[in-house]
């Protein structure tokens, strides 16, 4: 219509169609200084409102704490803070876009006064009939709505492009773990064999202390090892290695003798399962969970992992059974409950590495004692990795290994390290000494 | 994706779909395009229209006087505009009789310019001003919401959803900016166009501006019919949009599960089902919604053609001069936008009333009572605590506690032991009068505490509880909160206390590190760490302890028990305990099943009983 228009106008009068020429540059010039202003103006406005954003969301999911302190007032305050910042930055935004009404209005108006004016002169000295100038001014005007319909999408864009651009920054994002540069990406695991080689590891790259500190050790396929030590000592980072969920700074993790980076991702995380400490379960039913640990599992195979996982004996007490809606992240089975239907799913994708991060915590000991006779039953080929609390947990294990500050402290079975680990002892008596064992 | 697994989406998300749509059934009927926005955000119709609008009218009153300012301006712009265009007329006239000199040309032209230069500034002034006035109103609800919502009792949060409180803010507030924004001065120039042109229609050529008014219910039968078209596609679009959502919310916070079961490739293909599906519904609705303008527009060159058409036939046979048929023209053009605008209006005002009501029920909701006047703030307090026959549920038909009595000396330690809902959270909620108590009695020092100021009986508990809660700021901040006038060296003290002074020094920037989104930096055991520091710097004489270490392991547990044990040496403490071991040494044990007490006494006491506690104790049950 724009296109057709300007023909029009030129082939009526090519004179007085060269006033549209001079208003499209001055139209384009407007675009691009409230676009240069506004454009930035709005990147801060978004942030802005994600501040305000996160303020309101950690006042309401704080409220407890807020309430207990009695620190309503001191959340107001930041509250306002961010509420004026967000008004201010509203209104800077808002001020540069208002201008562009009146200034597209200006420039509809003097085209139209510019029509006129030429040509009714042109008029007057009879170069033109007065039909000409009536058929011109709807050129001018349909060529004006045109361009200002164009000229409000380009603007409204701009605060588009400010999203796009968050949008982008995600998707720019190089994930630091990929599968590139494997040696061996055709290799699977086929036995299970870790062993770790001087892993350092660093939280923020320029923290004195590192998280791990020249870990060395070697794990034989199918042994049972017990990881245990103080809060924060990097039992989980250490063991999420494995499976490439972080990566060494320095040093090297190799699984039956090869650097896991020179597996392909999906081949080493196929065959090592992980329970993580905080466990996820999908909305969905309990058969669609643990179907995630093999797609193609028959109910049969499940009823056998789940029964493994000392699961299958509560989930059949359900209604519904395996067709229970776990409802979103889990929320219709207890904390057991849900850490045992972890553990099965785990086993469903029959790895040969088993991890098990803190996973039994809420299961009593002698159900947990139940699950690891399972494993030596069911899965003696299957490495088990065990990070737990309760000493009870790993007494029995092949090999303990004592993390403390970031260094192996101890490493051999439970009689061994009570005879020469300090650290052990100490973590021992503290569960044992009062306590009576069943 | 291949067929297999689409089937199985397709079925799955088709269910639910279903169900999505006959819920909000009632909902958005009055919504056209810019109904609904975000998912979360129902969009009901407004309940007290009146009310409402009465409620939002109050937070613009301080500016009366500045709207006075814009009412003016947009009449003064409305009607400069119709008037520039009407001196066209008579330049027209001169131009076609022969009459014209370029003088008059000038004259002619020259007013022209002063009316639309007139207009043009009365516009910028009062959308300037306007943006003021409707900023601040944002900013003075918001405060307000903040405020009412900070002090509504703990039921409120128990029962709304964070994200449900959170669109309040946002999706809400929103609409009713967009249409403090834009809307009454839509309406008003809308009103005044609409009103003016008909009147300058009429005034030029009274049988051009009854062709013209005669197209015009058929322009807004058809705007309609595509309304009403794609508010059924919009719908749609709102359900597709919210099981968008859902699943990367879960995806997202499910991460690592889905790294280590190499799901990656599985969740992008149900990610892939849902866009695609969200895709489809939204091109339809925007396609509907999209093709309003076209229709409107070709119903406008048909009306505009027709007025030319009857307009040359009337100059032709009945005199109607040149310059009248110009501007008639330009006004049968500008006829249907005032149309178009104030039906635009209507759904954007609908929408509006509907956030303000949910951000007016928000703040309606009945706040904890405030303190009676003869509230008592004793100096001092011990911290002797006594529940007396405590009988109590969150709602009447389900009692949580029934009877529950025990009786704390200051600086005693009680352990509340029983499996999950056998009521110990709740013993806590009712000391801090989180909730109110049915029957019984609970008093501090003496007083029942319905009778001690709240804030003041808060202040004097600390509180740590299980699901750790940071805030975004610096530790030495998050620590300070306990209480606001610590000094650097109480702060670096009560780290040291919790055993946190450690692993804090061992941190990026030690105690000046940010924590971000709830400390999400830091693992479950250091946050508890820091919890507890939090507690331990605040002087209050009464402790509640919620499963506060139960993601500390047993050894650092022991190696804190120290410091904790010098935390509750001077205050009244009650301990609630997965772990049992963490609740041996106290003073009394009480075990909690279905809200009654079945068991009481200290460690030793309960292990010969032989009952549910031994039980516990030695691993025969599980807790949960």
């Amino acid at each position: 219509m724009l296109i057709g228009a300007v023909i029009m106008a030129f082939v009526k009068n090519a004179q007085l169609a060269m006033v549209i020429l001079f208003i499209i540059p001055f139209l384009i010039v407007i675009i691009v200084i409230v676009i240069k202003i506004a454009f930035p103006r709005f990147q801060i406005l978004q942030e802005k409102i994600d501040k305000l954003n996160a303020t309101v969301r950690e006042a309401v999911t704080n409220i407890r704490v807020i309430k207990s302190f009695v620190r309503g007032d001191h959340e107001q305050e930041k509250f306002e803070n961010a509420n004026s910042d967000l008004k201010e930055s509203s209104l800077r935004a808002f001020r540069v876009m208002i201008t562009t009404m009146p200034l597209m209005g200006l420039a509809m108006n003097v085209t139209t006064l510019a029509v006129v004016w030429f040509g009714g002169k042109q008029i007057l000295v009879g170069d033109m009939p007065i039909g000409d100038l009536t058929a011109f001014t709807t050129y001018v005007v349909q060529i004006l709505i045109a361009l200002m319909m164009s000229s409000f999408i380009v603007l409204q864009s701009s605060r588009a492009i400010a999203s796009a651009r968050r949008i982008n920054e995600i998707i720019d994002c190089k994930p630091d773990i990929t599968d590139d540069d494997a040696k061996c990406p055709e290799a699977t695991v086929e036995r299970g064999e870790i062993e770790f080689k001087d892993v350092t590891f660093r939280y923020y790259k320029n923290s004195e202390d590192p998280v791990l500190d020249k870990i060395s050790f070697k794990i034989n396929a199918g042994e049972t090892v017990g990881i245990i030590g103080s809060t924060g000592s990097g039992k989980t980072t250490l063991v999420s290695m494995i499976p490439r969920l972080y990566d060494p700074d320095e040093g090297s993790v190799y699984v039956d003798g090869i650097d896991v980076k020179d597996y392909s991702l999906y081949n080493l995380r196929e065959s090592v399962s992980m329970v993580l400490q905080k466990n996820v379960l999908f909305s969905g039913s309990i058969m669609e969970n643990l179907k995630w640990g093999d797609e193609e599992a028959t109910e049969e195979e499940i009823r056998k992992v789940a029964g493994m996982a000392q699961a299958d004996g509560f989930v059949s007490s359900f209604p519904e059974g395996y067709e229970m809606d776990l409802g979103q992240g889990g929320v219709n089975v207890s904390g057991g409950q849900k850490q045992r239907l972890c553990i099965a799913r785990a086993l469903l994708k029959k790895p040969k590495i088993l991890i098990l991060d803190d996973s039994t915590s809420a299961v009593d000991t002698a159900t947990e004692a139940l699950i690891r006779k399972n494993f030596k039953e069911f899965c003696p080929e299957t490495t088990k990795i065990i990070i737990a609390q309760r000493i009870t947990s790993v007494i029995e294990a092949d090999k303990i290994i004592v993390i403390d500050d970031g260094k192996i402290v101890g490493i051999g079975n439970h009689a061994e390290l009570m005879k020469n680990c300090e650290a052990y002892e100490e973590i021992y008596l503290s569960q044992m000494d009062k306590e009576v064992v069943s | 994706m291949d067929a297999k697994t689409f089937e199985r989406l397709d079925l799955k998300y088709k269910k639910k779909n279903e169900e999505y749509m006959k819920a909000h059934a009632n909902d958005m009927m009055r919504h056209g395009p810019g109904g609904g926005r975000g998912p979360a955000g129902k969009v009901g119709k407004p309940k007290n229209t009146k009310e409402s609008i009465g409620r939002l009218f109050s937070y613009i009153k301080k500016d009366t006087w500045k709207i006075v300012i814009v009412l003016l301006l947009v009449v003064v712009s409305s009607l400069t505009n119709l008037a520039g265009t009407y001196v066209l007329r008579p330049v027209m006239n001169s131009l076609t009789d022969g009459t014209g000199t370029v003088a008059i040309l000038a004259k002619g032209l020259g007013v022209m310019a002063l009316l639309y230069a007139t207009g043009i500034i009365a516009q910028y002034a009062y959308q300037r001003i306007m943006i003021g006035v409707s900023q601040g109103a944002l900013e003075r609800i918001r405060n307000d919401l903040f405020k009412k919502v900070g002090r509504l009792p703990l039921k409120y949060y128990d029962t709304n959803d964070t994200g449900d409180i959170m669109s309040r803010f946002t999706n809400d507030v929103d609409t009713v900016g967009n249409m403090l924004n834009n809307t009454v001065v839509s309406i008003i120039s809308g009103v005044i166009s609409l009103v003016g042109t008909l009147f300058l229609m009429f005034y030029t050529n009274w049988i051009l501006a009854l062709v013209t008014i005669v197209m015009a219910p058929v322009m807004v039968k058809a705007a309609g019919a595509v309304a009403k078209k794609s508010r059924k596609y919009y719908k749609q679009q709102q359900a597709a949009l919210g099981s968008l959502n859902g699943y990367v919310e879960e995806t997202i916070s499910g991460q690592k599960v889905v790294k280590v079961f190499n799901h990656e490739r599985a969740a992008g293909d149900e990610f892939d089902y849902l866009n695609a599906d969200l895709r489809n519904k939204q091109l339809k609705a925007q396609f509907f919604g999209g093709i309003m303008g076209p229709v409107m527009g070709n119903l406008g060159q048909m009306s505009y053609t027709i007025v030319s058409v009857v307009g040359g036939l009337l100059c032709v046979l009945r005199g109607f001069d040149i310059g009248g048929l110009t501007i008639f023209a330009g006004y049968s053009r500008q006829f249907s936008r005032p149309i178009n605008e104030l039906s635009m209006q209507v759904t954007e005002i609908f929408s509006a009333l509907a956030g303000a009501e949910r951000v007016f029920d928000a703040m309606d909701t009945p706040p904890e009572l405030p303190d009676s006047d003869e509230a008592l703030a004793p100096e001092n307090l011990r911290g002797e605590i006594i529940l007396d026959n405590v009988t109590f549920g969150y709602v009447p038909e389900k009692t949580i506690l029934k009877n529950v009595s025990f009786y704390a000396k200051p600086g005693q330690k009680i352990a509340l032991v029983g499996s999950t809902g056998a009521g110990k959270t709740t013993i806590t909620n009712l000391i801090t009068r989180f909730y109110d108590i049915d029957e019984g009695s609970i008093s501090i020092d003496g007083i029942d505490i319905r009778h001690l100021k709240r804030d003041y009986l808060r202040q004097n508990i600390a509180m740590v509880l299980q699901d750790t809660h940071l805030f975004s700021g610096t530790v030495r901040e998050n620590i300070r909160y306990g209480r606001l006038d610590a000094t650097d060296e109480e702060v670096v003290e009560a780290a040291k206390l919790a055993s946190a002074h450690s692993f804090i020094m061992r941190l990026e920037n030690g105690y000046d590190t940010m924590l971000e989104g709830d400390g999400a930096n830091l693992s479950q055991g250091q946050r508890q760490l820091l919890n507890i520091a939090r507690a331990a710097i605040s002087k209050a004489p009464i402790l509640i302890l919620d499963e506060a270490t139960s993601s500390v392991d047993t050894r650092t547990e022991r190696h804190i028990e120290h410091g904790m044990d010098r935390l509750m040496k001077t205050r009244t403490t009650i301990v609630i305990a997965h772990r049992l071991s963490t609740v041996r040494n106290a003073n009394a044990i009480i075990v909690l099943e279905n809200g009654e007490i079945i068991e009481r006494g200290d460690h030793d006491d309960l292990l010969q009983q032989k009952g549910r506690y031994y039980e516990l104790y030695t691993g025969k049950k599980e807790l949960d």
